[in-house]
């Protein structure tokens, strides 16, 4: 696919006319007896082939624009700072209330919402980045692919506030997220982050997967958890008695499964939204790797520029028109004498 | 001076043959040879010309050695008088169909030749030998109108003058003026071809020329010429410097013509945009110097 397109292509055929100014002239001729008359001048040499390729260009010109010249929409490689992320949110029905475990209000967001408003920051943020969402609630959900398309993320992203499902499937997210990763998205720059706000038991064979997963894809894990008052924290340790259990525990032992899986891994306990902003602006700083990605610049019309080539050749075309003089203008003295 | 076809003065013109014509029809020219009356030329034996009317008493008297002078007069002899026109293509520029210096000429050296007892002919020709346009010496009246209607019907079409070198083979042999009215556009080896084949006779280059490409030339603006041979278009920004190279160009190309006239024996008439009858007559008088 060339760079260039036309929008009819029949004008075209016109394109042939171009032929024309170096078979006729503009200038009305003046029979002269011989060249050898004329002395050889290289200036007039040139200007006579500067009239032909002027009414050329002309004429070429205005057919293409009658053709309807653009630029084609092109996709360009672009090299920036960023990474490829993939954004696993947390879709449960825990997600609607608000940091203190109520319904939200005209005061008070929700946590989603919260979430909404500061990644749809940390997007509009980070233009070089590649971002996939997918979410999970009863089942994981892949919402948007690997994509350099803004508009799409920011659509997935703004997406996340509507009403949540019951369960909490944090393996099977895991697992999809792990999956998202293509192979464009350089091994470097690889970061999948996690914002839930709770955490579920992950089944044994799940988490042999994901142990799998991990080995072969490493990435950088964020865990960005929404903690609501009174519910347990990550690094709460159960009392003494206590059965030290993921059942009971499972945000501590989720916490422990991902350190156990050997990846720069990092989690941040958000207990309102001004704490899960400090959070994104700090992965925001560390995700700064060199990535590649590819920015789509629209189709961009030329015919104007061909009009306006077509009307300073012929501006320059008339002017020399303007300047024709012919050699065998009569004189006075015969007509003087063919009259007596 | 009379007015005909064309609106072209006509006038009996004083050409000359250099040297003395050949021949025995009786004309106005000089010939060789001596005869029995006209222009007193020397004395002679008596029995070199039997002839009593014209014993010279006084000379014989007077002769040392005692002969009987008789007086010779001059022969006087007609001569033929011929054109030959290049019709190549550059010699239509110029010419309009009513205003035609080169069929005025042509029809004026006819008329002054038919007036003057002598013959005329024509031959023309560009690059293809034209038999309809070539005449042979003849005396008949309305020649001079004919030459003009056929001359001015011919612009000249064509590049070059090989078909006027071919007809030259149809001049007599015997010695002619031949007027060679061209434009003189040729390569040079081309105008030396033309007139050393014409060694036999007396030539009078004829230079037609235009006053509108050598000196009525535009000051300034673009001219596209289209050469009427070759049909190549030229643009030319006319300006003052190229102005003058140009004509500084037209008076070098006329002044090579010139000397290569001298060598070849006269120096040629210049017939600028119209044929003044009065100018070639004094051209002829005076040997063109």
């Amino acid at each position: 696919m060339s760079a260039l397109g036309f929008d009819h292509l029949w004008p075209l055929l016109l394109l042939a006319l171009g032929a024309l100014p170096f078979l006729a002239s503009p200038l009305r001729l003046s029979p002269a007896p011989s060249d050898d008359v004329v002395p050889p001048d290289p200036l007039s040499a040139a200007i006579g082939v500067g009239l032909s390729v002027l009414g050329a260009l002309a004429l070429i010109a205005l057919v293409l624009g009658l053709a309807g010249l653009h630029r084609r929409d092109q996709v360009v490689e672009r090299r920036g700072t960023g990474a490829n992320i993939v954004l696993l949110l947390d879709r449960s029905s825990s997600m609607d209330s608000t940091f203190a475990n109520r319904s939200p209000d005209g005061k008070e967001e929700s946590k989603s919402v919260a979430a909404r408003r500061l990644l749809t920051d940390f997007a509009a943020r980070r233009p070089a980045d590649r971002v996939a969402v997918a979410a999970f609630s009863t089942s994981p959900m892949p919402i948007v692919p690997m994509t350099d398309r803004h508009e799409a993320v920011r659509a997935a992203i703004a997406a996340i506030d509507r009403p949540g499902l019951a369960h909490t499937d944090v393996g099977r997210g895991l697992a999809l997220a792990f999956s998202m990763f293509d192979d464009a998205s350089s091994e470097s720059s690889r970061a999948l982050v996690l914002v839930s706000d709770g955490a579920a038991v992950i089944d044994r064979r799940v988490q042999d997967a994901l142990r799998d997963a991990a080995a072969r894809d490493p990435v950088r894990l964020y865990w960005l958890f929404l903690r609501t008052q009174g519910s347990k924290g990550i690094y709460d340790k159960p009392p003494p008695g206590e059965p030290d259990v993921p059942q009971t525990y499972p945000e501590r032992h989720l916490d422990i499964f991902f350190k156990s899986l050997g990846l720069p891994y990092r989690a941040f306990e958000a207990r309102g939204a001004a704490e899960v902003s400090a959070a994104i602006k700090e992965i925001d700083q560390l995700e700064q790797r060199p990535t590649t990605y590819f920015e789509t610049v629209p189709r961009q019309d030329l015919d104007w520029l061909c009009y306006w080539v077509a009307a300073l050749a012929s501006a320059l075309l008339l002017g020399a028109k303007l300047l024709e003089r012919r050699l065998d203008e009569p004189a006075a003295g015969r007509d003087l004498r063919s009259a007596s | 001076m009379t007015r005909t076809a064309g609106g072209g003065e006509r006038a009996d013109l004083p050409y000359r043959l250099f040297g003395r014509a050949r021949g025995v029809a009786p004309g106005i020219h000089r010939a060789l040879g001596a005869g029995l009356n006209g222009a007193f030329l020397r004395h002679g034996s008596l029995l070199d010309a039997p002839d009593a009317r014209r014993i010279d008493v006084r000379a014989s008297i007077t002769d040392p050695f005692g002969g009987v002078k008789v007086r010779r007069f001059e022969n006087r002899a007609r001569i033929d008088v011929f054109v030959a026109l290049d019709l190549s293509g550059s010699m239509a520029f110029g010419r309009a169909e009513n205003e035609d210096p080169v069929a005025d000429f042509c029809a004026a050296v006819a008329h002054a030749a038919l007036r003057s007892q002598d013959r005329f002919g024509m031959i023309a020709a560009g690059p293809r030998p034209r038999a309809d346009l070539a005449l042979r010496a003849t005396r008949r009246a309305g020649l001079p109108d004919e030459i003009w209607r056929k001359v001015a019907q011919d612009a000249g079409e064509g590049r070059g003058v090989a078909g006027l070198l071919d007809m030259l083979d149809e001049l007599p042999q015997r010695r002619s003026l031949v007027f060679v009215v061209s434009d003189f556009l040729l390569p040079e080896p081309d105008i030396e071809e033309l007139l050393g084949r014409l060694w036999r006779h007396d030539v009078a280059p004829i230079v037609v020329r235009s006053s509108a490409i050598e000196t009525r030339l535009p000051r300034f603006g673009l001219v596209e010429t289209r050469d009427l041979e070759t049909g190549r278009r030229r643009t030319v920004l006319m300006r003052r410097s190229l102005r003058e190279a140009w004509l500084a160009h037209a008076r070098e190309r006329r002044a090579s013509l010139d000397r290569l006239f001298r060598r070849h024996g006269r120096p040629a008439f210049d017939l600028v945009d119209r044929f003044d009858p009065d100018a070639f007559a004094d051209h002829l008088l005076s040997g063109g110097v």
